[in-house]
């Protein structure tokens, strides 16, 4: 059984249709890279299986779960874990603090067992070691306790990768993690993203327009298009695929 | 830069830098009262400043009425103008259960709390929906509502078979001081205790001559009271946003849909916060019954629900001590503004009448632009200066690079590259 499972997902924004049809899985284990040209639709789905965007028809199954019948906030208790495109980190916070916030659904504590302190100790303990933990997967252990306000961009996206590694996810949902990287951090990001995903047993799906990292990692490729799935299969199948190197290139005529 | 003093923490440095910065504090806000003891007058230039033990005590209540306010505006990001209203209905609760049913003050609490609490929830529900802008018009409706709502004869409330306006006593003002009156216990040796700070050698002038006054024991016995009660408030709320709560608030703040996707349930949190709140502004409510001893309906309109907000940005958005310094601001503000007779450089003539508003005014808007984020970030960004605090991880580096400036919510939008803001 796949780990995720999209069936027919469409979604509509008034006259716009962002999403037709789309139906893909996701094997656990695999990574699996969705690409497409600017606006195919590839961020909506993201945000879909987020649950901050309702779809119009359709289903996903996430490990058997019925993942519209869940709000936005119960999806990273099912392991379902994500970055942003554009960043979506709290500026206010230290770098540690963000980090401890990804381990929300793994923690207890509510508005009464804080007040009072009860239980709050190890928990705390926990997550600041948790949290210590995935900043040193990233290398940013020596950043913990800066604020999140004004560091680099760089910077920033390993922030959020170590957000989401703390809640320990088994689907790993990556958009654009190499977009405003240099070359060198690319090729670095490639390497610790494989070397993460060893470690932690992860599933990843991939959004990128950095095509090298996408054929190098994935070992399946989904290629949107104005919101219908035009190709999917191994890197090679989808690269010699006549109708992506149109969507891509524009075709000849 | 100087060479600043640089602390590893946790370290034996550490603290005795924290046991000496607290120790002041607590010394402060003992001490001062007893060298107050009714009133203090301080002259800068021809200006004669008069400070009461009265204002001290009100910057209590007002302290934590600030701090509710910070943990819906400053930490949660909810800008809401709404908590004199709470205040209000905690400081009748207060002033009818003493007055009416002959409860002691403190024990009212154990009303105050549920029914303001209950009632922030319920007032929080709009903001699941509403936002910003829109958020502080209707909070501060219901504000406004108070001062009217307190007069109502027509609604009669159940269990008492009275109307609103019998049990606040409408337009008079619920008197309460006549009725049960804070009397210092006679176990305190307060004669002794000024007597033994009166004996140091030099400073012992500050302390003044003689006993106290009955009258004297009595206010600073109300003090301490006040001031244990707002200790546990602030002790209690700190525990609650150094926690996966605070965080969870703060993320909402900053990001809700990355706040969401994290797994903060945010209808969920911002109630609570709402909540927390209210019940912040209705303890602050029973302590001014306790202060005053009497409340007046018109005191809690829509003057003071500004002025919560004025001692939130004055102290510190994101700081406790901000709502600390806030409280004193609020209540120290207006009264030095009034007794401000002369500044240097403006002509005489222009200060003479009521100018106490205006020098208020000027001063707030200085205020805002000389010390964005509030007095203690001031403090803050001074002490930085000299000293450092590094976590010991860094402490091996030598020299922390410079830190980047504070992030001040409600100051500065976030950078655009740090949010990714998808429409609902």
């Amino acid at each position: 059984m796949p780990l995720l499972d999209v069936a027919e997902v469409s979604v509509q924004f008034g006259g716009i249709r962002a999403l037709t049809d789309f139906s893909f899985t996701v094997d656990e284990g695999q990574i699996c890279a969705l690409i497409g040209p600017n606006g195919a639709g590839k961020t909506t789905f993201f945000n879909v299986v987020s649950r901050i965007y309702d779809p119009t028809s359709g289903a996903i199954t996430f490990d058997g779960e019925n993942l519209l019948d869940h709000a936005p906030h119960e999806i990273s208790r099912l392991g379902l874990y994500r970055t942003f495109q554009n960043l979506a980190l709290w500026p206010g916070m230290t770098v540690l603090q963000n980090v401890m916030v990804g381990g929300h659904s793994r923690s207890k504590q509510n508005f009464l067992t804080a007040t009072l302190r009860i239980g709050t100790g190890r928990e705390e303990k926990r997550l600041t070691e948790e949290a210590m933990a995935a900043l040193e997967e990233v290398d940013l252990a020596d950043h913990a306790h800066f604020q999140a306000a004004g560091l680099p961009y760089g910077t920033l996206k390993r922030i959020e990768l170590a957000r989401a590694l703390i809640g320990e996810p088994r689907l790993l949902m990556l958009d654009e993690p190499a977009s405003g990287l240099t070359h060198s951090e690319v090729d670095e990001l490639a390497e610790l993203l494989v070397k993460l995903r060893t470690r932690h047993n992860l599933t990843m799906l991939l959004v990128e327009h950095h095509m090298a990292m996408v054929m190098k990692m994935s070992e399946k490729i989904v290629v949107l298009n104005f919101g219908q799935k035009i190709a999917e299969g191994d890197p090679d199948t989808v690269r010699n695929d006549p109708k992506v190197i149109e969507a891509y290139l524009g075709s000849s005529t | 830069m100087s060479a600043r003093w640089t602390i590893v923490q946790g370290s034996p440095q550490h603290r005795i830098y924290r046991w000496v910065g607290w120790g002041s504090f607590v010394a402060a806000v003992l001490l001062i009262p007893l060298i107050v003891a009714d009133v203090a007058v301080i002259n800068i230039g021809s200006n004669s400043y008069k400070f009461t033990m009265s204002q001290l005590t009100l910057a209590t209540s007002w302290a934590v009425a600030v701090l509710g306010v910070q943990v819906i505006v400053g930490y949660t990001g909810q800008l809401t103008l709404g908590n004199s209203f709470f205040a209000g209905v905690g400081a009748y609760l207060t002033a009818i259960l003493v007055a009416d049913y002959h409860w002691s003050y403190v024990s009212t609490l154990v009303v105050v709390l549920p029914i303001t609490f209950l009632l922030g929830m319920a007032i929080g529900l709009p903001a699941l929906r509403i936002r910003g802008l829109y958020l502080a018009l209707v909070t501060i409706s219901i504000a406004a509502l108070l001062p009217s709502f307190a007069k109502l004869d027509t609604i009669s409330i159940p269990f008492t078979g009275k109307t609103i306006s019998e049990l606040t006593n409408g337009s008079n003002g619920k008197d309460i001081k006549s009725i049960s009156k804070i009397k210092s216990p006679d176990w305190i040796p307060w004669d002794g205790i000024a007597g033994f700070f009166q004996g140091i050698p030099v400073v012992g002038k500050f302390f003044g001559e003689g006993g106290l006054s009955a009258r004297q024991e009595d206010t600073l016995y109300k003090y301490l009271i006040m001031l244990a009660i707002a200790v546990i408030a602030f002790w209690l709320v700190r525990n609650l946003l150094n926690s996966r709560v605070g965080r969870a608030l703060q993320a909402i703040r900053d990001n809700e849909t990355s706040a969401a996707v994290s797994g903060v349930d945010l209808a969920l949190y911002k109630t609570l916060a709402f909540g927390v709140s209210a019940a912040l502004a209705g303890v602050a409510g029973t302590m001014y019954a306790i202060d005053i001893g009497f409340v007046n309906s018109d005191d809690f309109g829509l003057f003071l629900a500004v002025n919560f907000v004025v001692g939130l940005v004055v102290g510190g958005v994101i700081n406790m001590w901000g709502a600390v310094v806030g409280g004193l601001a609020i209540v120290l503000i207006p009264s030095m503004a009034r007794s401000t007779q002369s500044v240097p450089l403006v002509k005489q003539s222009w200060l003479q009448g009521p100018v106490g508003p205006f020098v208020q005014g000027v001063l707030l808007i200085l205020l805002t632009f000389v010390l964005p984020g509030g007095i203690v970030y001031g403090i803050r960004r001074l002490r930085a200066r000299f000293v450092q605090v590094v976590p010991p991880e860094l402490a091996a580096k030598g020299e922390m690079e410079e830190p980047p400036e504070d992030y001040i919510p409600l100051m500065e939008e976030p950078p655009p590259e740090l949010s990714e803001s998808v429409p609902d």
